[in-house]
């Protein structure tokens, strides 16, 4: 919001253009995107009139792709090379994957996560989730009429760094401006909460067609603060319908299956799980491979005692976040639904169950995610928000530690702390005259390192020589609003330092991506480098804009006639290198600006603690 | 007014504008909490100026890292010491022989009911543990906030430290118990 840092929230100093930016919904199953227009948020429609886009990738033979439902109608046709449900292999290897999963494609372990082998060659998670991305942004820009900003992309709360980094190299990939990853049920909260204004504790319980979340939120004019969330990144909708297809199989008596008769069966699972929800009994009929038919009646009473424990499974994380977020099942006042699975009735039954009260379903639970993620493109990209004044305060889904002696974890920030969150921890050396220590950064809950994520290593060299125990070794993690964590340690008798922004050992780095653009066409690098220059013009843009309005004021008391000279002349260097669209003089020019304009932000951010705490001066809490 | 340059510690509680006191009513803490929130946070200037956002981060943070210290009793109560000079030395602290009988007691139970697998058990145990934190930290108030008595108030917070430890440990058998 580059212009509400300057003026009073609700007040505009300068009318500009609606900046466009949309919210997506990257599902198991299925994907949405949605954009706020005219004041509201919508779900954008394709060509055919349809908001949901089918999560399928097809590849063919000579790298051609297809996409949603076309890809969808092909895959018991060509199973192999249509790929459903990618999102459960985002950032993760072949050891991570369910046998069923394992078995349905040709996959292999490849750069840092799974990899499978299709007519178009070896694709990985990212790339095919890209596929996905590419198409919602090619719709956006139809609809809207006009290159997007940015996009707010949604992952499940309880998603790690490594599926998170995943999807943002998916989105880059795309030729989009990630402005945040927002957890799925706050999307959905937000929305909820804005449309009816609510205010209280709320739980968001969201089962979707491949993981499920549990978010704990209190409202409070116009704060979306989140309590806890937990969940279960490898339970959804998929696992019934798993389940339904082995119910299948044994009835039937059948050996191991060819693909096509797999992929087969599975759809009939799937849609009898469906047809369950809304009926008592659903018929289910295949003509296997080898010509023989089966005929099964599978009744709601079956499939409820075949899932139970699934279901079962998705309370225990609801009773840990309830717990985390420091409250009780009866001061919630509200659950609301989302994902598509939460459509059955047995799910509904045990929410009204656990939580004592009957669970709001009058949002959709297919687009509640993408209309929320889109209010909140809508905002950081600097729009005037359509539903109010709102803010929302997230929180870290997992632990973040350093690995010990002995391969333990010590928790450095713990899971559910509010961003941006920063803590240190000292540590020591353990041997005479050790002049240099290695730093493993883990991200999990269990004790055990071997148990946690490894996100990353570094090492502190140059200790001065002390015996065992003397060197004092702090170590700050710092995460900011965007979860993104850096690290730092420094040893503080010498002063030495080491710091790393953490990003996964399979996160890919920008020259990758600049390589797998390459891949895919030939034209797509110009394209992102052009996408680039035209992202600085906007940045380089908003700072002139924001700077010039701070100008605008009464600068005399505090901003010296010289300062003021200076920043003047470094403006008119900075608009003269956007009249030559110079990417790399606007880039110098604009950092120039930001350095001298940094007082004036001081300035603005006293105002800010001013105006909520009358008297006081930023420098006191710094 | 500087209040860090003086080289007295940093008052959380000053931030939010709050008097400090142990006694603290929790909706002033969060309304204050979000007032400032609102006005700080980096999303309210994700399209500002690089300085702009640096300087909102640092300030959410603080906001963030005070709301925490605040809203938990113990760290509340040492931050409370802490601004009146009084440091808790964990290692040279004694404590008094029932509260480590008390202790033990409780570890033994939840050591048994985790052995039995016995979820109702741990339920009691844990409000019965809680019970007490309640009694501590009635005790805790008044001697931080009328009795003036730092050196009491030490010892209630070392006491109350073993019984978050004890509460923590009571959910995680509960959690394992539950998966």
């Amino acid at each position: 919001m580059a212009l509400l840092s300057i003026a009073e929230p609700g007040e505009s100093p300068a009318p500009h253009q609606h900046r466009l930016a949309v919210g997506i919904d990257l599902g198991t199953t299925n994907s949405l995107v949605a954009a706020v227009r005219d004041g509201s948020s919508r779900a954008l429609r394709d060509e055919d009139g349809l908001k949901l886009l089918p999560s399928v990738v097809r590849f063919l033979p000579g790298g051609q792709v297809e996409v949603g439902l076309e890809a969808k109608s092909r895959q018991l046709a060509d199973p192999l090379n249509t790929i459903v449900s990618v999102k459960r292999w985002m950032g993760r290897r072949l050891a991570d994957l369910s046998d069923s999963q394992r078995q349905a494609y040709r996959l292999l372990d490849g750069r840092g996560m799974v990899e499978v082998d299709t007519a178009a060659g070896m694709r990985n998670p990212v790339e095919i989730s890209a596929e996905i991305l590419k198409t919602l942004r090619q719709r956006a820009e139809q609809a809207l009429g006009g290159e997007l900003v940015g996009a707010v992309i949604t992952v499940p709360a309880y998603f790690d760094d490594a599926q998170r980094q995943a999807t943002k190299d998916a989105a880059r990939l795309a030729g989009l401006n990630v402005l945040r990853l927002l957890n799925e049920p706050t999307a959905a909260a937000i929305a909820y909460g804005l449309e009816h204004a609510s205010e209280g504790v709320y739980a968001v319980y969201d089962l979707g067609g491949g993981t499920f979340d549990i978010s704990i939120l209190r409202l409070s004019r116009g704060v979306f603060e989140v309590l806890a969330v937990n969940g279960d990144s490898a339970l959804g909708g998929d696992d019934f319908d798993q389940l339904v297809y082995e119910w299948i199989v044994a009835q039937a008596q059948l050996a191991a299956l060819p693909a096509p008769d797999h992929r087969l069966l599975m759809q009939q699972a799937r849609q009898a799980k469906e047809c369950l929800s809304s009926h008592q009994d659903a018929e289910i009929y295949a003509r296997m491979s080898n010509g023989a038919a089966l005929a099964f009646t599978l009744d709601r009473a079956t499939l409820e005692g075949l899932t139970a424990k699934l279901i079962a499974r998705t309370l225990v994380p609801v009773r840990k976040a309830v717990r985390d977020a420091g409250t009780t099942v009866e001061a919630i006042q509200g659950v609301v639904l989302v994902g598509g699975a939460t459509r059955m009735p047995a799910i509904r039954r045990a929410v009204r169950e656990h939580f004592q009260r009957e669970p709001l379903t009058d949002v959709d639970p297919d687009e509640a995610v993408a209309l929320g993620a889109a209010i909140q493109a809508h905002a950081l990209a600097g729009n005037r928000s359509g539903a109010g004044d709102w803010l929302l305060l997230d929180v870290i889904p997992l632990s973040l530690g350093l690995e010990t002696m002995g391969g333990l974890t010590e928790r450095i920030i713990a899971r559910n702390s509010t961003l941006p969150v920063a803590r240190g921890q000292d540590f020591t050396t353990f041997k005479d005259g050790q002049t240099a220590t290695s730093l493993h950064v883990v991200q999990g809950e269990r004790e055990r390192v071997a148990d946690c994520r490894s996100l990353a290593r570094f090492e502190l060299r140059g200790i001065p020589p002390m015996a065992a125990g003397g060197a004092r070794i702090r170590v700050i993690f710092q995460v900011d609003a965007d979860g993104l964590l850096s690290v730092s340690a420094r040893e503080q008798s010498s002063g030495v330092e080491a710091r790393v922004t953490v990003m996964p050992s399979f996160g890919l780095s920008d020259t990758e991506i600049a390589a797998m653009l390459g891949d895919s066409a030939a034209h797509a690098v110009t394209d992102a480098s052009m996408r680039a220059l035209r992202e600085q013009m906007v940045d380089a843009e908003r700072l002139l804009e924001s700077i010039d309005s701070a100008l605008a004021g009464d600068t005399q008391t505090w901003l010296s006639g010289a300062d003021r000279a200076m920043l003047e002349a470094a403006m008119a260097a900075l608009r003269d290198e956007l009249r030559v669209e110079n990417a790399e003089g606007i880039r110098t020019a604009a950092a120039t600006l930001n350095e001298l304009g940094a007082p004036l932000a001081a300035r603005r951010m006293d105002d800010a603690v001013r105006r909520s705490l009358a008297g006081r001066q930023l420098a006191d809490f710094l | 007014m500087t209040i860090c340059g003086a080289g007295m510690p940093l008052s959380y509680f000053s931030l939010f504008g709050l008097e400090a006191r142990y006694a603290l009513p929790p909706d002033e803490l969060d309304l204050a909490y979000r007032r400032l929130a609102s006005r700080v946070h980096p999303d309210r200037f994700a399209g500002g100026t690089t300085a702009e956002r640096y300087q909102a981060l640092e300030l959410a943070t603080r906001a963030n890292e005070a709301y925490r210290t605040l809203k938990t009793p113990v760290l509340r109560a040492r931050h409370l010491l802490g601004l009146r000079g009084m440091e808790i030395d964990h290692a040279g602290a004694t404590m008094p022989a029932a509260f480590l009988a008390a202790q033990i007691e409780w570890r033994e139970a939840l050591g048994d009911a985790r052995a039995a697998r016995d979820e109702a058990a741990l339920r009691r145990l844990g409000a019965s543990v809680r019970e007490h934190a309640g009694t501590l930290s009635a005790r805790l108030g008044a001697q931080l906030d009328s009795d003036a008595d730092d050196a009491g108030a030490v010892q209630s917070v070392l006491q109350l430290m073993f019984i978050d430890k004890l509460v923590a440990a009571i959910d995680d058998a509960r959690d394992e118990l539950e998966a």
